[in-house]
């Protein structure tokens, strides 16, 4: 498989103790990014919805909104947030930990977000993207991206201690 | 004992009595040797791993997929009763299979993810609630006779 395979290329720092992303994963990641990408803030909506309704333990970020229902203008709106930020990330796919040095800070200093909810929320990206993409959202797609969703929440953890 | 409402009840019965097994247990257990693939340690004896294409096409890991799908049947039948109705494969995935009982949350992604693409529109927030709670109340019953 050659998701394990080193290459020079792989990554600007070497990373011995996580699973980088290798040349082909970057490749993947990009290519179904652009092409999910005009869907974005549909993508963001529906995976928050999800997360609230699936995991409502989530819910608590969330205590100032008056409205947590599927389609409210807050889950709209925030979905469409995070996306952006997705967006970053892969633009910045080279080295996120530098990359999304500043969302690190606001997810560890302001927001507190528990990592594990991390997690949480790329499980329901990646299921509202199979959901919307059933075609393109392919084994190999499956690995690029939850090993690049994996790096992310790594990298906006970073700050948090 | 685990309380399902009956909408929750429906939810499950209409999933399985419109799934098509072959499908979609052959795509899960192969999108789970594919996205987690220190997965295949199980599956020495089942042929050709060595890369995606491969597994496949690999009739022996669809064959199997389909097994472990129908597996949920026994749940699906005794939904009052899911952590007896699994003691028996809990001793054997512990004793004989020697399975690490984190594999069962994996395979249970890959499986909710396969059930997505397949469902399309259909697979609401709320069925998806519903069948989480269903595999994870599956996946807890088969790690409880490891010891």
């Amino acid at each position: 498989m050659d998701v394990y395979k080193p290459t020079a290329a792989a990554s600007s720092k070497p990373s011995p103790d996580k699973m980088s992303l290798s040349v082909k994963n970057k490749d993947t990641v990009r290519a179904f990014w652009a092409k999910v990408s005009p869907k974005a803030a549909d993508i963001g909506a529906d995976a928050l919805c999800r997360m609230l309704v699936v995991y409502p333990q989530t819910k608590i970020y969330f205590s100032h909104w008056k409205d947590l229902s599927p389609g409210s203008a807050s889950v709209m709106k925030h979905g469409a947030v995070i996306m952006q930020g997705v967006a970053d990330a892969v633009a910045k796919i080279d080295n996120l930990t530098d990359g999304l040095d500043q969302l690190s800070q606001l997810h560890a200093f302001t927001l507190r977000v528990d990592p594990a909810n991390f997690k949480v929320l790329s499980h329901n990206l990646m299921v509202v993207m199979a959901n919307q993409f059933p075609k393109d959202f392919s084994p190999e797609v499956h690995v690029a991206m939850d090993k690049f969703l994996a790096l992310v929440a790594l990298a906006l953890s970073e700050k948090y201690r | 004992m685990v309380a399902w409402s009956e909408q929750e009840r429906s939810i499950i019965a209409n999933l399985f009595s419109n799934l098509d097994y072959e499908d979609v247990g052959a795509k899960a257990l192969t999108r789970c040797l594919i996205v987690y693939p220190w997965t295949q340690r199980y599956f020495g004896g089942f042929g050709n791993l060595y890369n995606a294409e491969a597994i496949k096409m690999n009739p022996n890991i669809a064959a199997h997929g389909v097994k472990i799908l129908h597996g949920l049947d026994r749940a699906l039948k005794n939904m009052d009763n899911i952590k007896e109705t699994y003691a028996e494969l809990s001793v054997l995935h512990s004793e004989k299979l020697h399975v690490d009982p984190d594999n069962f949350k994996l395979l249970s992604d890959v499986l909710t993810i396969v059930i997505a693409a397949k469902l399309g529109t259909d697979f609401t927030p709320e069925v998806q609630a519903t069948f989480q709670k269903f595999l994870a109340v599956v996946v807890s019953a088969l790690g409880k006779q490891y010891q």
